[in-house]
């Protein structure tokens, strides 16, 4: 019996434990889903302590003793279908209450005032604070406020808190996951589908995030952070963000260099003169080739503003400098041509 | 009506090679032979990818990359994750299966033996092609056992290891399928008179149920390595949204193998465990009927639960998903239950089997249970590939499957070769065993509550630290555990005690011949009139022990 005590206490510990297991939800998603998970742990809980004790009971009371032969039952039909009918009524009543909660968590608001476009890339993750346009001067398309990371700048997502945000993830080429721990909440990021949730955060602070759909070479760094603030704070930070987005490339005093290294480049944003030849110089610091094309428009399909021969793909480490013409103001592509996924901006702006 | 006598047909010439040497293991068609062949490849299958698990520990133990690049980190947990569950866990069973379903329904044989030796051998061939990817430039696959789509492609993944994965793996789901046609041929058609389908034991059903499952499940896997060998090679378009293919369908055909094998692999251990409760408890399986229809339950209902992999992909209807799911939990209830009806009032004794088999039905009940809260799509939106999920079916394919597997090794072992294996290392190699995996799976699910993903090489999160180092602890205390069982029988072949025929008892017919078992089989055989021949056998003349029928048909002994 000593030994059945002790037992005891080890599936006690093992319980609590577990319980400590933290679901500190931020928003009120994920309180519902945390609600849900202690319903479902309390109901576990019990039932795994009945059967490990009815075990446990068994193995020390009914030791063999003897060469006595014990009863030779085959079953008892009144039991068993106690014990089908009940687990039964027990699994039915938690999709009742797991199906509440998921409506719950699905509901949709009717006009959230904050949309943000999440798009995965091997192997960082865009933002997009959809119709915050950024001040461009006239003529040029008109552009939404974009948040871009790379995997040495995760990037750091400004978002308010008490009221519901809507957010479509999509991915430029495989499958991604956009999961944010505090959350308790994860959706795919698919190349052919647009998947659409809210969430409504309720604290404000820092909460962490990364791709949760394995994605190749380097999943792991798919790191980023979600800052929630009030309203004024938000709506401050939104101003200056556009207004940076305006000017060149915020927080860069070398906005003219590049680098490349882990097939990632170190910044997704360049800056030059309007209407004046500039160079551009660029360090491979890797063996694996790459290079830096120039596209005179959004993506890739434009067309390039050196030739070619003059943008070589190059194993490193080497450095080289790009000799640009006079370009209009505007925002143009670049990318490696070896590694379509590391791609920027770069920002052709007076001032 | 006359009738006609048949002419025997001629035999061939007996081979005058010592039995049990190289060139008779090379050339036999005994399916006890095979199934050695089976569990040798498949436990070598599992030290290699024990040793790659270690290797993933020993870089997760402390924040940062240490041991190696992430490339690496990703060929190892791919191909971990690939040996375990390709190469190793559906065969390892099947390899149990061939030895003792004819022996435990008194066959003398499979119904095709020539179709069982190339069944092996186009498994080992698999096994050979995959591992040969570790030699090719660039190394193996990266891109996790599930190899989803568009990630496979040759876009995404260009290596010729990937190749090599994809033709290994539809050669070995080609043999799965041919093994299958034929155990399940060899239960219907083969059972010795008196031996009804509801006096089968239940390992044979576990087997039947399994290999059914396999022939349903196994051709989507090559459907689905077909799909995406055109695609890489032959510009096929299967997965491809650019050109109206879809990363999606990937998905689906590929749970729709891919969850049947979860019970592919278990049903099975639930049929070893069976055998080996109502041994040690000496009483009869509690249950014998609510026991077969269990099996029933669970394969039918493992075709319908799929896409509860696919929670977070936004791209399937989560509640049908989600109650099917739900209730694998009450079939599965069932047979914990019964086990521990067995086990009442019985006459226990703790063996080395009957350890491993309790240590299953613990550590299997966690694994259940914690797949009740992953059945339920809002906790799996939180929980869903984090190391929550991780220990989940590390409970279940670890917990269950290994528990079970060395049940059955400790069980059949003096069967297999005449000795028994020492209990004393039996009792060592599951203490060791025992604590090890939980320390090792345990504390993923509290570093799994608190965000941490899979599949990743590398962490910043510091409190995730002392999660990861118990956890590799616990995993190199398993690999002790798994060597003390290869010191075990590496002893016990050489020196262990004889066992004789019947060691423990058993209830079921290959109990009632040698330890090994000749080449036919059996000299002579009992008569069949309960699901526990060599139990009735043991009691004839005791009238307090007369046979209790468990199936319901006419009495075939009365005609």
């Amino acid at each position: 019996m000593r030994r059945a005590r002790l037992i005891g206490i080890v599936l006690v510990a093992v319980l609590v434990l577990a319980g400590c297991g933290s679901l500190t939800p931020v928003t009120e998603e994920g309180v519902e889903i945390r609600d849900l998970y202690n319903i479902l742990f309390v109901a576990a809980a019990i039932i795994f302590v009945l059967v490990e004790a009815a075990i446990v009971f068994a193995v020390v009371r009914y030791r063999r003793r003897n060469d006595m032969l014990p009863p030779q039952f085959h079953g008892n039909n009144l039991l068993e279908v106690v014990w089908t009918v009940v687990p039964l009524l027990i699994v039915a009543g938690l999709f009742v209450v797991s199906w509440g909660v998921l409506n719950r968590v699905e509901a949709k608001a009717d006009d959230p005032r904050v949309t943000v476009n999440v798009l995965g890339f091997q192997w960082q993750w865009q933002f997009t604070y959809q119709g915050e346009r950024v001040p461009l001067p006239a003529g040029q398309p008109p552009e939404d406020l974009t948040i871009k990371g790379t995997i040495a700048k995760p990037p750091v997502v400004y978002l308010p808190v008490g009221e519901p945000i809507r957010f479509n993830t999509q991915a430029q080429d495989v499958i991604h996951s956009f999961y944010v721990r505090e959350f308790l909440f994860k959706r795919d990021a698919f190349p052919d589908h647009t998947n659409t949730f809210d969430i409504t955060i309720t604290e404000p602070g820092d909460y962490g995030g990364q791709c949760t759909e394995y994605c190749g070479l380097a999943h792991q760094a798919m790191r980023f952070t979600i800052r929630a603030v009030d309203r004024p704070e938000y709506e401050r930070w939104l101003a200056k963000a556009k207004k940076e987005a305006a000017s060149g490339c915020p927080d860069d005093p070398n906005p003219r260099s590049i680098a490349a290294k882990d097939i990632a480049f170190n910044k997704d944003c360049l800056a030059g003169p309007v209407n004046r030849p500039f160079e551009i110089e660029f360090e491979n610091q890797e063996a694996v080739p790459h290079n830096v094309a120039f596209f005179e428009g959004k993506d890739a399909s434009a067309p390039r503003v050196l030739p070619q021969d003059e943008t070589p793909v190059f194993p490193g480490p080497e450095t080289k400098t790009y000799q640009l013409p006079a370009l209009k103001a505007g925002a143009y592509y670049f990318h490696c041509d070896a590694h379509p996924g590391m791609s920027g901006k770069l920002n052709v702006r007076s001032g | 009506m006359a009738t006609t006598e048949l002419p025997l047909p001629a035999l061939p010439e007996a081979h005058h090679e010592e039995p049990g040497g190289i060139v008779d293991y090379l050339t036999t068609v005994d399916h006890k032979k095979i199934g050695i062949l089976y569990i040798f490849t498949a436990f070598a299958v599992f030290l290699a990818g024990g040793v790659l698990a270690l290797v993933v520990r020993w870089e997760l133990a402390s924040p940062g990359l240490q041991a190696m690049g992430e490339n690496t980190y990703n060929q190892v947990f791919t191909m971990h994750g690939t040996l375990m569950i390709f190469l190793f866990a559906a065969q390892v069973t099947t390899g149990l299966g061939n030895y003792l379903v004819p022996l435990q329904i008194g066959a003398a044989d499979v119904a095709f033996p020539r179709a069982n030796a190339m069944s092996y051998w186009l498994y080992l061939f698999g096994v050979l092609i995959v591992v040969s990817s570790f030699f090719v430039a660039g190394g193996p696959a990266a891109v996790a056992w599930t190899a989803y789509a568009p990630l496979s492609t040759r876009e995404y993944f260009q290596g010729t290891g990937m190749d090599l994965w994809i033709i290994g793996l539809a050669v070995v789901g080609v043999a799965g399928i041919l093994g299958a046609v034929n155990l399940v041929t060899t239960i219907f058609r083969m059972r010795m008179p008196g031996m009804t389908m509801f006096r089968m034991p239940l390992f044979t059903w576990g087997v039947l149920v399994n290999q059914l499952l396999i022939l349903f499940a196994f051709p989507a896997l090559t459907v689905v390595f077909a799909l995406l060998f055109l695609e890489r090679n032959f510009g096929a378009q299967f997965f491809d949204p650019t050109y109206g293919g879809s990363p999606i369908l990937f998905q689906h055909i590929f749970w729709f193998f891919g969850h049947p094998e979860v019970y592919i692999i278990i049903l099975p251990i639930f049929g070893i465990i069976n055998e080996v409760i109502p041994v040690f408890s000496r009483k009869p399986l509690f249950g014998y009927r609510a026991m077969v229809f269990a099996f029933f339950g669970i394969a039918a209902l493992s075709f319908g639960v799929w896409a509860h992999h696919m929670f977070a992909t936004g791209l399937v209807y989560l509640p049908y998903f989600s109650i099917m799911s739900l209730l694998i939990a009450v079939p599965t209830g069932i047979k914990v239950f019964n086990w521990i009806g067995t086990m009442w009032r019985g006459s226990i004794t703790l063996s080395t089997a009957m350890l491993m088999s309790l240590g299953f039905i613990v550590v299997f009940l966690i694994g259940g249970i914690t797949g009740i809260f992953l059945a339920s799509p809002p906790i799996d939106f939180a929980v869903n590939d984090t190391y929550y999920v991780v220990a989940h079916f590390h409970y279940i394919m670890v917990g269950g499957l290994l528990y079970g597997m060395f049940a059955g090794f400790y069980f059949w072992f003096p069967k297999f070769t005449g000795r028994l294996l020492s209990e004393r290392l039996g009792r060592w190699h599951f203490a060791t065993f025992f604590i090890g995996f939980n320390l090792t799976f345990f504390f993923q699910f509290l570093v799994g509550l608190d965000g941490m993903p899979r599949r990743i090489a590398d962490y910043e999160i510091e409190r995730w630290t002392s999660a990861n180092v118990l956890s590799t602890v616990g995993a190199f205390l398993t690999g002790v555990s798994v060597l003390i069982f290869i010191w075990n029988f590496w002893v016990s072949i050489r020196r262990g005690k004889r066992a004789g025929d019947d060691p423990w008892e058993g209830n079921s017919l290959e109990w009632v011949t040698s330890s090994p078992p000749p080449s036919h089989n059996f000299h002579h055989l009992p008569e069949v009139h309960s699901e526990r021949p060599a139990f009735d056998y043991r009691h004839r003349g005791d009238p307090e022990l007369a046979p209790v029928k468990t199936d319901p048909e006419r009495d075939p002994d009365r005609g």
